[in-house]
């Protein structure tokens, strides 16, 4: 697989223009960002789980997950939440706008290694972009995967990211159950956090189950404590983290965990590699 | 509600809430049990109402909700399979602290709150496992209340987002 990156210049950024913006929710918009040269535009491809970081002039770098689908050749999708000075800025930005963009970086959701097995996703509040790629990846070659299960768990109903796809992704092969925190009159599906469905959820071969996590600290905890209970082995669970990335490509150190950088050694786990110091006090 | 009687030792034994439950434990139980289809948007107990039966969910989803003035009914939990739901019945004096109402046709063990703790006055192991798996649940549920005080998913960010 070709990488955009180019390896004797990680720090140079491409110019990439923004095509077009689609609001997802209050504070979050999804950015479908392509490359002006079309060579790089050929060339450029990652997998599922990287991110890249994208550069605002005068505003600095940001790190986001890539939210589109691996496959898809000319454009790359990021879902962005307004958080910091850069996404900020990104927000006021209209459609056509050029900015920089270096990647991608970082390692992979574990796809290859989903092939026969069952798969679980676990997905909380904006977790599901990360997610996302690896969704799309896994319903591109479905025969492949066993059961294909993904639980979404969100504040609310008008919380919910990507809900006119959930449907396609069940028409596809893949059985999604969603989860809100708080209902309101008309919701009709769960209501609850989202670790409860995965205790729920039937599973014929837990030991040969792979499980995939992102959301915040505390859910993928709680996620894995409960997939282990059900059965599915700690070297077979995954969790993508987020510190304050910089660099992106381990020297700085801006974004170290215990003896990971999480830029360059992540942001993608098995969790084994990270359990003892996930929860660890400040770290 | 429609009672039915269709093996109901092996739908017991087969729920999440009785794994690990002996087979005498289950036939114990199963004397205070019945099984029970509820057609959808069904009411199966009320807050505030006293009530003997607990419930087992097998299949189907039972919504839980309290009143708040000025809101009505508001849910805050989806019971779905292998979960108790009126657990008040057997462990208080019934006093039912949520409303109950089948989301679908729902499939449920029905179980008799005192019935149960007259087996476990006679049958202390039984009374001992019954309770330590009833406080496990409870545990579960008490877990998933905290995480939902925390609001996770508000202002949250996913990796590098």
């Amino acid at each position: 697989m070709t990488v955009a990156v180019d390896p004797h210049n990680p720090w140079l950024a491409r110019t990439v223009r923004i095509r077009r913006i689609v609001q997802e929710l209050p504070g979050v918009a999804t950015y479908d960002l392509c490359f002006d040269d079309a060579e790089i535009a050929r060339n450029y491809s990652f997998r599922p789980g990287q991110f890249n970081m994208l550069y605002l002039p005068g505003l600095g770098e940001t790190a986001i997950s890539i939210s589109g689908h691996p496959r898809r050749v000319g454009v790359i999708p990021h879902t962005i939440r307004e958080a910091g000075s850069v996404t900020t800025g990104l927000a006021g930005l209209p459609e056509n706008s050029c900015i920089g963009l270096r990647g991608p970086f970082g390692s992979a959701w574990p796809v290859e290694q989903c092939a026969g097995r069952d798969v679980v996703l676990v997905a909380g509040g904006i977790g599901l972009a990360p997610l996302r790629p690896a969704i799309y990846e896994l319903l591109s070659q479905r025969d492949r995967y066993g059961k294909l299960i993904l639980l979404i768990g969100a504040r609310e109903p008008s919380a919910m990211l990507y809900p006119a796809e959930y449907n396609e992704w069940r028409d596809a092969g893949m059985q999604v159950e969603v989860t809100v925190d708080r209902a309101l009159d008309g919701w009709n599906s769960h209501v609850g956090v989202v670790t409860a469905l995965l205790d729920r959820v039937p599973l014929e071969n837990p030991s040969g189950t792979l499980l995939m996590t992102c959301g915040p600290e505390v859910m993928m905890w709680y996620t894995i404590q409960g997939a282990i209970s059900r059965g599915i082995p700690a070297d077979s669970i995954y969790v993508s983290l987020e510190r304050n990335m910089n660099c992106a490509i381990g020297l700085c150190g801006h974004c170290q965990l215990g003896h990971e950088f999480i830029c360059r050694d992540g942001p993608v786990f098995r969790y084994d590699r990270v359990a003892s110091i996930l929860k660890v006090d400040n770290l | 509600m429609i009672a039915e009687q269709p093996n109901l030792l092996k739908l017991l034994a087969d729920s999440r809430f009785a794994e690990g439950l002996s087979n005498s434990h289950l036939q114990s139980l199963c004397r205070a049990a019945r099984h029970i289809r509820v057609p959808s948007e069904t009411k199966l107990f009320q807050e505030g109402s006293f009530e003997d039966e607990v419930f087992i969910v097998c299949s189907g989803h039972v919504r839980l909700s309290m009143n708040v003035p000025g809101q009505d009914d508001v849910t805050f939990l989806t019971a779905g399979p292998g979960d108790l739901v009126g657990w008040s019945g057997l462990i208080s004096d019934g006093r039912m602290t949520a409303t109950a109402t089948t989301v679908e046709e729902t499939v449920l063990i029905g179980i008799s709150g005192r019935r149960v703790q007259q087996l476990c006055e006679i049958e202390p192991e039984l009374g001992y496992v019954l309770m330590r798996r009833v406080a496990q649940i409870l545990s579960r549920r008490l877990l998933a209340t905290r995480l939902q005080l925390l609001d996770l998913f508000h202002q949250n960010t996913g990796a590098a987002q």
